[in-house]
This record gives structure tokens, sequence and C-alpha cells, in this order.
């Protein structure tokens, strides 16, 4: 549907009559109104080419280039009961989530940073540090529930529609992920910096709110959103996150945000789920550490 | 006097010999190229959002004119003189070997007492930090050839829906 209307919208461009853009009143000296239909035209071929769907199947194959660039920095942790316990949760929390359809995929990287990422895709990272810092499910949750709505809300994805890579025909877009070659190096590249350099301050702001709907719909104790928030800040004063620090607008700031957020939201009152001791059973913070 | 003059010019014959060799080595030997595996996209200007003016294959020769933090503005040395900015991790440095021995006249055998080794553009044979380049691209290959295993690993880490439900119940969550 959107290719289509891409294509109708090239169409109507180059079948405008010349004198559309009225020739007459344009000198050598000046832009005239060419130029300015022509800025115009850019524009709409701007928000046109922000149309451009990316498919799921192309998300992941996205996804998963990213991921072995992740992998590739940090390295993963080996542990197969964790990693169990984190895609049991994962896929939990995705089930009621906006966007169910996609499979949801968790590992550990192997850094006592305080940190998190999410691939395009569902390839989700919890850093060693993050599985320390949290005190029992319900904030593991909240984290984890924060990560996989970026994907739901496609924030990288969206980034990499409205950049330079994708102002280039459908089918060209279409082929680079049907055959690996630079341009689908770009966008890995675009999607991996994006990912290391941090999202927009507004997409964060939307997954924090997200995260919380999302433990409220599975029926966790939401408040441990804030929680999550106050230990981030804690750690911060400690320099435990240096690079979500950089990353990531100020706990403080993403605290007060998410307050006014959730008052617009129909949420159930806290259920006090916290499930510590069943944390406490999966992740051996002695080894973790 | 002329024993004054002769001291003049052989210090003058020993400091332009010395001189010259260093103007050589400097042209000759930092020449560039473009190493990464898919090429290199020139931008307009040094931001990775910046106008995509170009895009560079792998092994074209480059020169660089102007550096900024990790961007390198260069030239192409071909015929069309591309110039733009590319990200530095795309750039490498090309190493030459020492030029063999051949015979000379009794003044470049002189004046050579005091030079290094000339390069030349034989093939590369990499001295001690050309292999610690090649052993970094090396490196490099082997750690994406790991990452992608290990995200085919994580494409197995599905669960049942069983397991999920039996975990949702276990919590008391909201089934």
């Amino acid at each position: 549907m959107m290719r289509s209307l891409f294509i109708a919208f090239h169409l109507i461009i180059f079948s405008l009559p010349a004198h559309a853009f009225d020739l007459s009143g344009f000198g050598l000296g000046g832009s005239g109104v060419l130029g300015e239909r022509l800025d115009q035209a850019s524009q709409a071929l701007r928000i046109a080419s922000a149309l451009i769907p990316i498919s799921d199947e192309e998300e992941i194959i996205l996804g998963k280039r990213v991921a072995a660039r992740v992998i590739a920095r940090y390295g993963i942790e080996d542990n197969a009961k964790t990693t169990y316990y984190l895609n049991l949760m994962a896929t939990a929390i995705a089930q009621r989530s906006d966007r169910p359809d996609i499979p949801y995929h968790v590992a550990i990287l192997a850094t006592d940073d305080v940190n998190a990422y999410a691939c395009p895709g569902g390839y989700i990272f919890l850093t060693r540090g993050v599985l320390n810092m949290v005190r029992d499910e319900a904030e593991l949750a909240a984290v984890l529930a924060h990560e996989i709505s970026h994907v739901t809300e496609r924030h990288i994805v969206n980034a990499l529609r409205n950049s330079k890579f994708m102002k280039v025909s459908t089918e060209v877009a279409g082929e680079a992920f049907n055959t690996p070659g630079p341009l689908l190096e770009q966008m890995t590249s675009f999607a991996t910096d994006s990912l290391f350099e941090g999202l927009k301050k507004s997409d964060e702001y939307d997954s924090d709110q997200k995260a919380v709907e999302y433990l409220d719909r599975l029926g966790y104790d939401y408040p441990a959103m804030f929680d999550v928030l106050k230990l981030l800040d804690q750690r911060r004063k400690q320099g435990a996150t240096k690079v979500l620090a950089k990353t990531h607008p100020s706990p403080t700031t993403r605290t007060r945000k998410l307050k006014s957020s959730a008052k617009k939201l129909s949420l159930e009152k806290p259920t006090g789920i916290r499930l510590p001791n069943r944390f406490a059973q999966h992740i051996n913070k002695k080894n973790a550490s | 006097m002329r024993f004054f003059i002769t001291l003049r010019l052989c210090v003058a014959v020993l400091a332009i010999s010395a001189l010259g060799f260093s103007g050589t080595a400097l042209a000759k030997g930092d020449s560039y190229y473009i190493g990464a595996r898919s090429g290199a996209d020139v931008f307009a200007t040094p931001n990775k959002r910046a106008e995509v003016t170009s895009h560079l294959t792998r092994k074209t020769s480059v020169k660089i004119l102007q550096k900024r933090k990790n961007w390198r503005k260069i030239e192409t040395l071909n015929k069309n003189k591309i110039t733009g900015w590319v990200f530095e991790g795309a750039i490498r440095k090309r190493y030459q070997t020492v030029k063999s021995k051949k015979k000379s006249s009794f003044m470049s055998s002189f004046t050579s007492f005091f030079r290094s080794p000339e390069p030349t553009h034989k093939t590369a044979v990499l001295g001690v930090r050309g292999l610690e380049d090649v052993g970094a691209a090396s490196a490099e290959r082997a750690a994406t050839k790991r990452a992608n295993k290990l995200v085919k690993w994580m494409d197995t880490l599905n669960v049942e829906e069983g397991a999920v439900a039996a975990f949702v119940e276990e919590g008391d969550l909201n089934p």
C-alpha cells in the first residue's frame, strides 16, 4: 500500500506541466518560484520516503546484524539457567505488549556496566551489571518491559526510516535486505550507532511509559519501574552507569516525566507482586558479578 | 680559506642528503586506501547524517587532507579526484617495504650512510605496525564470526507456550 503511494507520488510529480513551476519567473540570478517548488517537492519526497515500510522480516534481518555487533563488543555471559528465565519473562511481557507477533530473544552481556540494549527485530540484551542491580522480579520485568517497548514502538526502525539511507527507491531498499551489500551495511551501522549513542529522549520517555503499561497488564507491581529509576540514579552517583548516562536522560527527569504521563494512563491499583524469592532462585548475584 | 669552503660544502651536502631522505619518506610512505570490506561512503561534511556524495570501493587509494575527530577528509588518487569526509575506521595505511640494495656511486654510498632505507612500490611485507593491523582485522573477522554464531544461538532461545503459561500462573500474574 505504502509502496503504491510512493510510486503514485512520483508519477504525480513527474506529470506536472512545466508551467506549474512558473518558469517565466525564473531568472539566472535567483531561485524564484521554481526553487521554492523544488524545495516543496524535496520536502514531500522526504515525507514520502519516510513512509516506506520495513517489514517484520526485514527488521529481523537488520536486528540479527545489529545484535552481532553488540555481542562482538561485549561478549555473552554463558548462563543457561538465567538466560532461560529471562526469555520466559520477556515472552510473557511481549505477549501482553502491542507487538506480540514477533519472537523476542534475550541474552546477558558480559559486562558489569549497568545497561540494556534492544535491537530491531526483538533481540534484547541485559548486562550483568543490570542483573546485579535489580532486587526482585518486578524490577527485572520493568527493565525488560522498557527494552521490549523500544522494539514494539520500532524506535530504531523509525529513526532509520527518517534517515537518508531510506531516501532511495523502494526497489533498492527492498533489494538491500535480500542481498547484503553496502546499503544494508550502512543501515546496520546507522542502527548500531543509534543504539550505542542513544535514541531520542522522547523515545526513552515513551518506553518508560509503555513499560509501566506492560507491567500493569501482566500484573507485576508497576511502581517497580520508579524503583528501577531510583536505583539507576544511585548507581549514576556512584559512577556505575557511564555509558547509560551518555545515552539516556537523567533518571530524575525520567521519573518526573513518567509520573506526569502515568496519571493519564488507566492503570489498575498496584498489585504488590514483586516475586523476590523466584528472582533469587534464578539470579545468582555472586556468580553474576 | 679553501679549507673552510670545502668544509662548508661538505656540511651542505650532508644536510641536503639527510633532508632529502626525510621528505621522500613522508611523501611516499604515508599512503592510504579504503580498507573496509564494503567500501566507504563519502560524506559532504564530517557528520553521519550529512549527505552521502559518493561511495568508494575497497582498495581505492586516497590521501588525507584534513582530520577532525573520527573523520578524515580525503581525496582519491585516481582520475576522478573525489573529495569528501570518510569515517576513520574505513581507512587503512599502506605499508611499504624497503628497497633492495643495488650498486651505486661512491657519492650515493657515502650519503646513504646517513639515510634510512627508502620505500619502494613492492608488495607489502608488513612491519611490526603492519602485522598489528592485520592481526586486528583478523581478530575483528573472528569476533564477527563468533558473534554471528551467538545470534543464531539466540534464535534457538524459544520458550514453549505451556512454559510461559506455567510461569505466569506460578507467579500469580494475570493469565
